[in-house]
């Protein structure tokens, strides 16, 4: 029940549009025991159930709009392409390394982000009390 | 004669472009990591909202993992077994995630995203 309850709370956040933070992945390759890139098939699948989900609300409810979508999709599966082809090249130690030091990067800018806007916030704020 | 409006529309799709190509390979790559690209990109680049962003994240999301699912699977890293749990819970919790959106502070859901990202990291990097 505790696996399920982790993945319906995960699922929530993915079908927010944020992902899950890697936590999936850890929970396959640490708790379960799964290999590096058996663990990112599993985490794929979970993945592709949880935003396919949240893409038909989001469809029904009209939030996709403009040209650019097709061409964005486009140039999205040709990097596809090139991600999967290193996947048969490169040691799954140092595609799990390289993850966490793209994770890192993602958390700081994400705070470093959220940090700016509520300066701008603020800044914007008393400009209007002045 | 291309007009300074039409030039930084045709930068801002090459820039829309690089950041799916980018987002795709590694999606590709590591399994995942497409929408945290593409929602810290797309915050530049898109002139739409913070919802038609969130929304569009998922749907690049689900194409890049579809094609990333096929070619793992080519590869061998996918078994299907693993896919009969996940499914109700990814099911249920994906359509509660998308119906939450709009009504949950943004920042709050960026701060919570950047700390799960930052203990993901260091955990990733360390063990």
């Amino acid at each position: 029940m505790s696996g399920f309850l982790f993945l319906f709370l995960l699922s929530v956040l993915t079908g927010m549009g944020v992902g899950n933070g890697g936590f999936y992945l850890l929970y396959l390759t640490d708790r379960v025991g799964l290999p590096q890139y058996e663990a990112q098939g599993a985490n794929l699948l979970f993945f592709l159930l949880a935003s396919l989900a949240s893409t038909l609300v989001s469809l029904r409810a009209g939030r996709f709009r403009g040209e650019r979508l097709f061409p964005m999709l486009l140039w999205g599966f040709l990097g596809v392409g090139f991600g999967a082809l290193l996947t048969l090249f490169v040691a799954p130690q140092y595609a799990r390394r390289a993850f966490g030091a793209l994770l890192l990067f993602g958390g700081a800018r994400a705070l470093w982000d959220n940090g700016r806007r509520k300066a701008e916030k603020y800044a914007n704020s008393l400009d209007k009390k002045e | 004669m291309k007009t300074s409006g039409e030039k930084a529309e045709k930068r801002r799709s090459l820039s829309l472009y690089f950041l799916c190509l980018l987002a795709g390979a590694v999606n590709g790559f590591f399994g995942m990591g497409a929408g945290m690209i593409l929602i810290l990109g797309l915050q530049r680049i898109h002139r739409g909202g913070r919802e038609e962003i969130m929304a569009i994240s998922t749907l690049c999301v689900l194409s890049f993992s579809l094609l990333t699912t096929i070619l793992y699977f080519v590869a061998g890293h996918v078994k299907p077994e693993t896919a009969l749990p996940l499914l109700i819970p990814s099911l249920l919790g994906g359509a509660v995630g998308a119906l939450l959106l709009g009504r949950i502070s943004p920042t709050l859901l960026q701060t919570v995203f950047a700390i799960l990202l930052l203990i993901s990291g260091t955990r990733l990097l360390l063990l």
